[in-house]
């Protein structure tokens, strides 16, 4: 169980309302994101976990180049698709610019 | 010691029906169910080709090769065929490369099959021949990968990519010289399994062996990943192909991902397809055969040659 505050909260609520988005995906809530470390705990594949960055890279309007292979190790955890998220977010704006 | 061996005569026949994705009902309930978006650009959906039986694309090929290999069928002492899978009993499969040798009067001293590593059986049939040449077994090794007519339409979708119909044939050889000018010398083969790995299903995020076996060929070839001009691997879905191709050591660059949507996968076949279309390099340029299934790993150093001259 990861520790508290708020930042992480708005995060983790994001990341619930993506997931529950994706239809392809069991539906979560905050509670269990919360209680869990790895997205194979909330029910998330790592064919799935790849899947949700995929869709969310296409939700930032950025195309599958942007895929870094890197991140597949992180998309075991949580904490590692919240991390990768914030990146594709700061990717995203850089291309506002 | 060992011999210099060449690649030549590459040919291949994709399945004779073209289909889109959208024509597999259900294909979205399919993804859904393995937690993957319809999201057809970025996963790299596209076509796939589909055949009655391999065998007739693969006897087209077999006859492309010896044309373009400029080698006459009573030259190929050797021959290898290999599938990922097959619906075939033993007598019909045997039938059916009897009846594609006869066709273009090929009579080996020797014919082998390889099979039970999936899309690694192509890599591994390469190894083979390699080792019958460096062996003086033979001078002219006939290779032909069959691959197709297995799976329904839903059994094409796979959690990790789309299926498709095809064949391939070449020769591997201990003669260099030759006016195709897809002539590759073979620097370097290797085949391993990781039983830690074998039988446990397609481990998309596993960070090794996979860098280290690579590299290790390539040292083996005397070279080094940054002086690889492209890896021709499977055409898996392509977040999962440029992930796993990327963990290996190989930047965007150096992948060719053009076909994951062309052709689809088209199992053991995806590595010569993908090296034939991508066309002739620059004579020097190093590729690698790249393939791995389920715990089974294969890769082949290649160094591109100039025709009508032994490297």
């Amino acid at each position: 169980m990861r520790a508290a505050d708020s930042e992480n909260d708005f995060d983790l609520r994001r990341l619930v309302e993506f997931i529950n988005e994706q239809k392809y995906l069991p539906p979560t809530d905050l509670a269990a994101l919360k209680a869990a470390d790895r997205t194979n705990d909330v029910g998330i594949t790592s064919l799935g976990a790849i899947g949700l960055v995929v869709a969310y890279l296409k939700r930032c309007g950025l195309d599958d180049a942007s895929f870094n292979p890197d991140w597949l190790p992180d998309l075991e955890f949580l904490d590692g698709v919240l991390r990768v998220f914030k990146e594709i977010d700061r990717r995203a704006e850089a291309t506002r610019v | 010691m060992t011999k210099k061996k060449y690649l030549k005569g590459l040919a291949y026949v994709l399945g004779t029906r073209e289909r889109r994705y959208r024509s597999i009902e259900g294909i979205s309930d399919i993804l859904r169910a393995n937690q993957l978006p319809l999201l057809p650009d970025l996963l790299g959906l596209g076509s796939f080709f589909v055949t009655e039986d391999p065998f007739e694309e693969a006897t087209a090929a077999v006859g492309r090769t010896l044309v373009t290999a400029g080698l006459a069928p009573n030259s190929i002492e050797h021959v290898i065929v290999c599938s990922s899978d097959s619906t075939d009993r033993f007598s019909e499969r045997n039938r059916k490369s009897a009846s594609l040798l006869h066709k273009w009067q090929i009579a080996p001293i020797v014919t082998r099959g390889v099979t039970g590593t999936g899309c690694v059986n192509l890599i591994s049939a390469i190894d083979l021949a390699s080792a019958a040449v460096d062996l003086g077994n033979a001078k002219n090794v006939l290779v032909i990968a069959v691959e197709g007519a297995v799976f329904s339409d839903a059994g094409r979708v796979l959690n990790y990519a789309l299926l498709s119909d095809a064949a391939v044939s070449f020769v591997v050889s201990d003669a260099g010289s030759s006016s195709d000018p897809n002539l590759f010398e073979i620097l370097a083969t290797r085949v391993e399994s990781c039983m830690s790995e074998v039988g446990r299903g397609m481990s998309i995020t596993k960070t090794s062996p996979d860098r280290e076996f690579v590299k290790r060929t390539l040292e083996v070839a005397g070279s080094t990943m940054d002086r690889v001009s492209k890896v021709f691997g499977n055409n898996i879905f392509l977040p999962m192909k440029t992930g796993r191709e990327g963990l290996i050591g190989f930047n965007r660059s150096q992948m060719y991902l053009e076909n994951v949507s062309r052709t689809g996968h088209c199992l053991g076949c995806d590595s010569v397809i993908n090296l034939l279309d991508h066309g002739v390099s620059e004579p020097g340029a190093e590729h690698v055969l790249y393939a791995e299934a389920e715990g089974h790993f294969g890769c082949v150093v290649l160094k591109q040659c100039q025709p009508m001259s032994a490297c």
